[in-house]
């Protein structure tokens, strides 16, 4: 008895989420130190984050493209455990649909994050 | 003056019982002792009605697997000698139903084991006058580690993902999937790739990785599993843009 | 004999729901499972910043100035121990996904690691320099 094997489309999720892994791994600590504690604690000047400079970065196509990275491909990586983790917590039920309502919201956040950047 | 250990064994009678129970016993300990001995002198002594497997004593078999003190491990590899004074508890392997009290049915493990081919798949056989297929060392190294395997089950029983999901593959069975893949002498990886693809192949596997923290021999199937990933999903591009068919062997896996 | 029936009865182990509290392993799992949390949450913060930013200089420092508050500040200083955690761990498993092998030598998984360790500063030095200066 021949058994069917069905190809499964993880990898594009994987893929999202192992690029996502690295921005976060090798992006995020240094951006969360300077965005969330020295800036705002005063530890480092002010004009580190003044709008001027960063207006800038964000109106290159070089900071476009980072910015697009660090939200879009963190918000990917964080849903696919969250999405993998409801199921480690026990859901059974309705998986496709949790699976639209997470994958389609970080889609939402790419969309948004890439219209900003575009304007 | 002897000095004796407790041993708390899960008792399963299917003839009488309609779920399992703990029986106690007070076994004589000697600083040798594996718990493999700690059992077989219950069943020698104070209980004979005991029933569990072993063989070799030396962690080749892979027949004595228990989880002791809710940890998966080879009886005959763990010593009385790392719990005492504590007491030991003895159970079933977890995540396979118990068919009498230390003995797990492990016959889906085994039916996964046969499922992914494990021998040297040819296309082309040749004759025996050609000689032996040769294997340099480095070749041999692209797989060996996987071929440590002795189906012991520790990592079924450690992997949570199979508990809520018999239906994965599981460590074992696709490290074996690694094992002939990654060998040179092998031409059978497109008859592989399937299984490693589906959702319940590689991609049922959140990388806990516990599996590699049980194993006896090192194997490392948490590392086979997830090279699976990277293969299986370098396959799925290479299939979606199109330079492969599906179920064809994947460039660069061979020799 | 031959009519005699078996007695065989498998009894089925279910998995308990809070598996994961059962041993260091499977906790451990969890704990970087959660750090998703704060890594979406943090993306969402910088979004904020960006649709602030679109939105001119008041709304802009707005955001900025939201930064500076104690909850905002908390949530930080957990979210960069949390991502810190998940680096440590990320180095630890990526190395796992790929195979190196140099004719009969496969690279070790901690060279790997310790290389990604390398990355990370040396990229983390840049950024701050970048930003600072």
């Amino acid at each position: 008895m021949k058994k069917k094997y069905i190809r499964s489309n993880e990898p594009v999720v994987w893929g999202l989420f192992g690029a996502g892994g690295m921005v976060a791994a090798f992006l995020l600590p240094v951006l969360i130190l300077v965005t969330g504690i020295l800036v705002p604690l005063g530890i480092v000047d002010d004009n580190v984050l003044s709008y001027q400079r960063v207006l800038t970065f964000s109106e290159h196509w070089l900071g476009k493209i980072l910015l697009l990275i660090t939200i879009s491909l963190s918000m990917w990586h964080g849903i696919h455990r969250f999405y993998h983790g409801l199921h480690d917590f026990g859901q059974e039920n309705h998986r496709r649909l949790t699976f639209f309502l997470c994958y389609g919201f970080a889609l939402l956040i790419t969309v948004l994050t890439a219209l900003l950047l575009l304007s | 003056m002897s000095e004796t250990i407790k041993i708390d064994v899960q008792r399963y009678r299917p003839e009488i019982d309609n779920e399992p129970f703990m029986q106690s016993f007070d076994v004589p300990y000697t600083h040798e002792m594996s718990i493999l001995d700690g059992l077989r002198y219950i069943k020698d002594h104070l209980d004979s009605t005991l029933s569990f497997r072993w063989s070799c004593q030396m962690a080749i078999c892979g027949s004595c697997g228990f989880m002791i003190n809710n940890a998966p491990k080879l009886g005959c590899k763990s010593f009385l000698r790392d719990y005492y004074p504590s007491k030991v508890t003895v159970a079933p392997l977890a995540n396979f139903p118990i068919e009498r009290d230390l003995i797990s049915n492990i016959s889906d493990f085994v039916e996964k084991l046969e499922e992914i081919k494990p021998y040297i798949i040819r296309e082309n056989k040749g004759e025996l006058t050609d000689g032996e297929y040769i294997q340099t060392p480095a070749q041999m190294q692209r797989y060996k580690q996987f071929s440590m395997c002795i189906n012991c089950g520790l990592c079924y029983a450690a992997c949570p993902q199979y508990g809520l999901n018999s239906k994965f593959l599981g460590p074992a069975a696709l490290a074996l999937i690694q094992r002939y893949n990654q060998d040179n002498r092998d031409q059978g990886q497109a008859e592989r790739y399937p299984l490693i693809n589906s959702e319940q192949g590689a991609w049922a596997c959140t990388f806990v990785g516990h599996c590699s923290d049980v194993c006896p021999k090192g194997v490392d199937p948490a590392a086979a599993v997830n090279q699976s990933k990277t293969l299986s999903a370098t396959d799925y591009v290479i299939t979606k843009i199109g330079f492969g068919n599906d179920h064809k062997k994947v460039k660069g896996d061979s020799v | 004999m031959s009519t005699q029936t078996s007695k065989r009865k498998p009894f089925q182990q279910k998995m308990s729901p809070n598996w994961w509290l059962k041993n260091r392993a499977y906790r451990d799992y969890m704990l970087r499972s959660a750090t998703c949390i704060f890594v979406m949450l943090y993306a969402l913060i910088l979004l904020w910043g960006l649709y602030a930013l679109s939105n001119g200089e008041t709304a802009y420092n707005a955001w900025l100035a939201a930064q500076q508050e104690l909850i905002f500040v908390v949530f930080h200083l957990v979210t960069l121990i949390a991502m810190l955690y998940h680096s440590k761990t990320w180095f630890m498993l990526a190395p796992k996904t790929i195979r190196i092998q140099l004719g009969a030598t496969i690279i070790g998984d901690k060279v790997i690691e310790s290389a990604m360790w390398l990355s990370w500063l040396v990229c983390s030095t840049i950024i701050i320099a970048l930003l600072l200066y």
